[in-house]
């Protein structure tokens, strides 16, 4: 039957569904994931903008990027390498035969961990930057 | 009374429905291929299901209401694996849930995701045994047995038990995003029995298993979303038996036995 | 047409058993209902019997005198003989196919105490014995080449002239009927515990290869004898396993006393199952049940978490999901359900189906498992006989139709038979009539409950007698609402309950003349066994002007009839 497999069901069905914690851990990583990918080819053009264009531009554009809604951008970034990189590990863990049967506690163990950080980055990131 | 409902049933559908009448209401998938209409669903209102089973709801419908309500069902205490549904998207079985646990007054019933349907909740499993027998789901014991049983540490057979207690439902398959997106992914099923036999030390073609199941179709295809597990009605963790899986193959990669 | 030289008509234990012996010299096929894995062999939960002798010694005559006396003396001896003898090969075969037997601390195949046996006998796999052996023997069919048909609904035997010659069968998938044209059959198509309203049983066991048999002019033996299973999950029927007494658990009433000290003082909660069941009954009928009403408990809090989880873990699982309890910590409440019938379809040790009293050979049809009466449990069965019974009689009856079909070849299929399918399916499907079907089958289930139970009179069996034919004529009279013809499961379920009413009228009619008190059948107002004139089979037929009885000796060998106490 037409419209019972294929990409369109996928999303259809992984967003009907109850977000189960795997799931929601399982589309985390595709959402993390295009963000880091996404990310990477706006750092690339950035990069290769300051080539092109040498002189002022760089210093300009590093103004730029340290401004608060640039701070909080890479902010969200680090949220994401974070998500992302830990929930990497916790899957890594079951490649080796580890904790399966605790993939829910371990992903709500991963994601405090990433919390914390992102935390901490924003003191951090604040604290430099004289937000407090 | 509005004021006599606790904050727990400030529900919107619980306060309209379930607070004040007890009532629920199933929204069936319908579909006849030989009436070539396009799928539909049905509702049928219940008003009392304090006891009742899924299974027992979709009984009384059919005897009751719409003797015209396709759907398997068979041993309703668990263990023939019939009667595996799609209910609020959640695959379970039909007999062993009641219909009060799911906390809802509107519940969705649609065949299992992911196969071919053949009518109302009825679906063409043959995808699935397809997927089964190609994993050789037979214990291959080519030496000689000896004349009583074979003898099996307790161990040994712990390592097993949980996988051999599969029902063959299809509910872990076919809750599986893979195998929707992937029609030749082996899927959690097929690779549960595999790692049955791959952990039984009465079978002798453990490198044969291994090298069926190392490849892209097979366990590293499998995105650990643990949907699978999550669905399964008897609790096995299929997820972790294609982790087992991969765990062997590795390791016998490490030490050179693949 | 569909031509295969052996059909196997039911994928329980018993048919594939057979299917996986018979393939390897024939071109075989199976046709079923369910998928195979569906069967109700599954559902089996505590266990396997053979004088193994792996947890203290036993010999296959302690065996062999455990289940002639568990039958009351109406097993036939030499049937028997052959199961108890055989049994530990069997064991051994299905292990070597990968059945996935629980272990003893030296990695032996354990084994556990079960009602009626004396000794640990019960070769098990947890709760889940059953499931075990029917997903090995399936298994192992797969590198076969088996042609399996799925879904397919037997509607007749083509019997003409003493010979079988092969099936007519319902496609569900496509509602087409079809022939099935061969040189063998081999019925294996389960019990009948439908019938009733409380019940361990499928839904889908109907007793349809009993109502094909019937419908072939051939005739059912000892169909009285219905077994109640003690230990049935109150209001569902559900089983939970025997195994559950035999790990240790207590049965007590509403007072919370073991009442069996009263029934049967020395082997207590492991007596057999008819003795127990009537045990619960009274208690029940005497006000005694949980909270004055017809249950009573079965305890196994003094088990312990560990050993319910490793032993029993379905048990805990079935007492959670379906009424709320948990054994670990409560008491589960418990009624007598209808589990097995120890009658069926008479057959020789061989599974060679015969046709008469005086074991007349139906040439080309054998019968194996539930739907088969050899007879090995005479008026009563001890439990981990059945899978037994159907992993051995199964195997037997393929080896007796590879030796048939050395010398047997195609003889013409008749084709008012397969016109009579095609009949009979397109009357349902159409039918029109003012009475519904499924309110037909839970009156017949109702009745038969009540009146045809653990405890039986004269007078509730001439009034079920009357109910039955009732029944059998408003059928007549029945209305189908649907007319598709892909998966249409209101027609296959009306065809059963037809099965139903056939066969259930020989039930009640059997167990009305039956004056006496044997194993499972218990007449109030015939106290006490009577050996003098019932120790015989009831062969019945179906005949135009109502039922007739004719009557076998029972075959006794090595042990002569004795009381039977616990």
């Amino acid at each position: 039957m037409a419209g019972h497999s294929g990409l369109g069901y996928y999303l259809r069905r992984v967003l009907r569904v109850s977000l189960e914690t795997g799931t929601m851990a399982h589309l985390l990583h595709r959402v993390t994931g295009l963000l880091i990918v996404v990310y990477l080819f706006l750092h690339i053009g950035a990069m290769s903008y300051t080539y092109f264009d040498a002189g002022s531009g760089f210093d300009d554009l590093m103004a730029t990027f340290a401004s608060t809604p640039f701070l909080i951008v890479d902010l969200v970034l680090f949220a994401g390498v974070m998500i992302h990189g830990l929930n990497g590990l916790r899957i890594m863990l079951f490649d080796m035969g580890y904790f399966s049967r605790r993939q829910k506690e371990l992903f709500w163990v991963m994601m405090a961990i990433a919390a914390t950080s992102v935390l901490i980055a924003t003191w951090l990131v604040g604290a430099a930057h004289g937000w407090w | 009374m509005i004021t006599a409902l606790t904050l727990q049933e400030l529900d919107v559908e619980n306060v309209v429905l379930r607070g004040v009448i007890d009532l629920v209401v199933f929204r069936i998938f319908r579909f006849d291929p030989a009436r070539n209409d396009a799928p539909t669903f049905q509702t049928y209102d219940l008003p009392d299901t304090a006891g009742m089973t899924i299974l027992d709801a979709l009984i009384h419908i059919k005897e009751n209401m719409d003797s015209t309500l396709s759907f398997r069902r068979s041993c309703r205490s668990a263990i023939c694996g019939s009667c595996a549904i799609c209910a609020n998207g959640k695959n379970l079985l039909a007999c062993n849930t009641q219909v009060n646990d799911l906390k809802k007054v509107r519940i969705t019933l649609e065949p299992l995701p992911g196969f071919p349907m053949m009518r109302d909740l009825v679906v063409d499993w043959e995808p699935f045994f397809d997927q089964y027998r190609s994993v050789k789901p037979y214990m291959v014991a080519r030496s000689t047995p000896p004349e009583k049983e074979r003898i099996q540490d307790q161990k040994t057979r712990k390592a097993y038990d949980e996988a051999a207690q599969c029902i063959m439902c299809s509910a872990c398959t076919s809750s599986c995003p893979v195998v929707w997106t992937d029609g030749n992914y082996l899927g959690p099923a097929a690779l549960t029995k595999a790692w049955r036999f791959v952990a039984d030390d009465r079978d002798e073609i453990t490198r044969e298993r291994l090298a069926m199941v190392n490849n892209e179709e097979g366990v590293w295809r499998c995105h650990t979303i643990f949907r699978c597990t999550d669905s399964c009605p008897k609790k096995i963790d299929t997820a972790g038996s294609i982790e087992s899986l991969r765990k062997k193959i590795i390791w016998h990669q490490l030490t050179g036995r693949i | 047409m569909k031509k295969h030289d052996v059909i196997i008509v039911g994928g329980g234990l018993a048919g594939l058993r057979a299917a996986w012996k018979v393939s390897e010299v024939a071109d075989t096929a199976v046709v079923s209902k369910l998928h195979p894995l569906r069967s109700h062999t599954g559902a089996a939960q505590g266990g396997i019997a053979a004088s193994l002798g792996n947890e203290t010694p036993d010999s296959w005559e302690e065996h062999m005198f455990d289940t002639v006396k568990g039958s009351d003396y109406l097993g036939d001896q030499n049937a028997i003989e052959t199961l108890v003898k055989e049994a530990p090969k069997t064991i051994y075969d299905l292990e070597h196919l990968g059945v996935a037997f629980s272990r003893t601390e030296e990695g032996k195949i354990a084994q556990r105490p079960f009602g009626g046996h004396q000794k640990p006998r019960s070769c098990y796999a947890a709760d889940w014995t059953g499931h075990t052996l029917l997903h090995t023997v399936y298994e192992q069919c797969i590198p076969k080449t088996i042609a399996f048909y799925d879904e397919w609904f037997a509607l007749s035997l083509a019997v003409r002239d003493g010979v079988c010659r092969g099936i007519v069968a319902l496609d569900i998938r496509t509602g087409e009927v079809e022939a099935f044209h061969s040189k063998a059959v081999i019925l294996a198509t389960g019990g009948y515990g439908r019938a009733f309203k409380i019940t361990s049983n499928a839904l889908a066991n109907t007793g349809d290869g009993l109502g094909m048999a019937l419908r072939a002019g051939l005739p059912l033996e000892d169909m009285e004898f219905v077994q109640f299973h003690p230990t049935g999950l109150y209001r569902q029927g559900i089983l939970l396993t025997e195994g559950a007494r035999g790990e240790g658990g207590y049965l007590v009433n509403g007072d919370g006393d073991r009442f069996m000290r009263n029934y049967a003082p020395e082997k207590m909660e492991l007596a057999p199952r008819d003795v127990i069941s009537r045990a619960e009954q009274t208690e029940i009928d005497q006000g005694r049940g949980g909270e004055g009403k017809d249950f009573v408990y079965l305890d196994l809090r003094h088990l312990g978490e560990a050993k319910i989880n490793e032993k029993l873990p379905q048990l805990r699982d079935l007492a959670r999901s379906f009424v709320g309890v948990d054994p670990v910590k409560d008491l589960v409440p418990i009624q007598p359900t209808a589990h097995y019938s120890m009658g069926g379809i008479p057959t020789t040790v061989t599974g060679q189906v015969i046709s008469d009293e005086k074991n007349a050979p139906v040439t080309g049809l054998f019968a194996a498992g539930e739907c088969a009466c050899i007879s090995v449990h005479g008026a009563n069965r001890l439990g981990t006989n059945s899978l037994l019974d159907a992993a051995l009689f199964g195997h037997k009856a393929a080896v007796a139709t590879i030796e048939y079909l050395n010398e047997a070849d195609f003889h013409p299929f008749p084709e008012e038979v397969m016109i009579e399918g095609v009949t009979r399916v397109k009357w349902v499907r159409e039918a029109n009539g003012r009475e519904s079907a499924p309110k037909l089958r839970h009156e017949l289930q109702e009745t038969m409950t009540q009146k045809c139970g653990v405890f039986r009179d004269r007078e509730k069996l001439e009034e079920c007698l009357a109910k039955v034919k009732e029944l059998q004529k408003r059928f007549d009279d029945i209305g189908i609402g649907d007319r598709s013809k892909s998966f249409n499961t209101e027609v296959t379920e009306a065809l059963e309950t037809q099965n139903m009413l056939d066969f259930s009228e020989i039930i009640v009619y059997g167990a009305m003349q039956r004056e006496e008190c044997r194993g499972a059948h218990w007449r109030v107002d015939h106290p006490g066994r009577d050996d003098e004139n019932w120790l015989k089979h009831t062969i019945a037929f179906q005949k135009e002007d109502g039922i007739e009885l004719r009557y076998k000796d029972v075959v006794i060998t090595r042990y002569p009839p004795k009381e039977r106490g616990y």
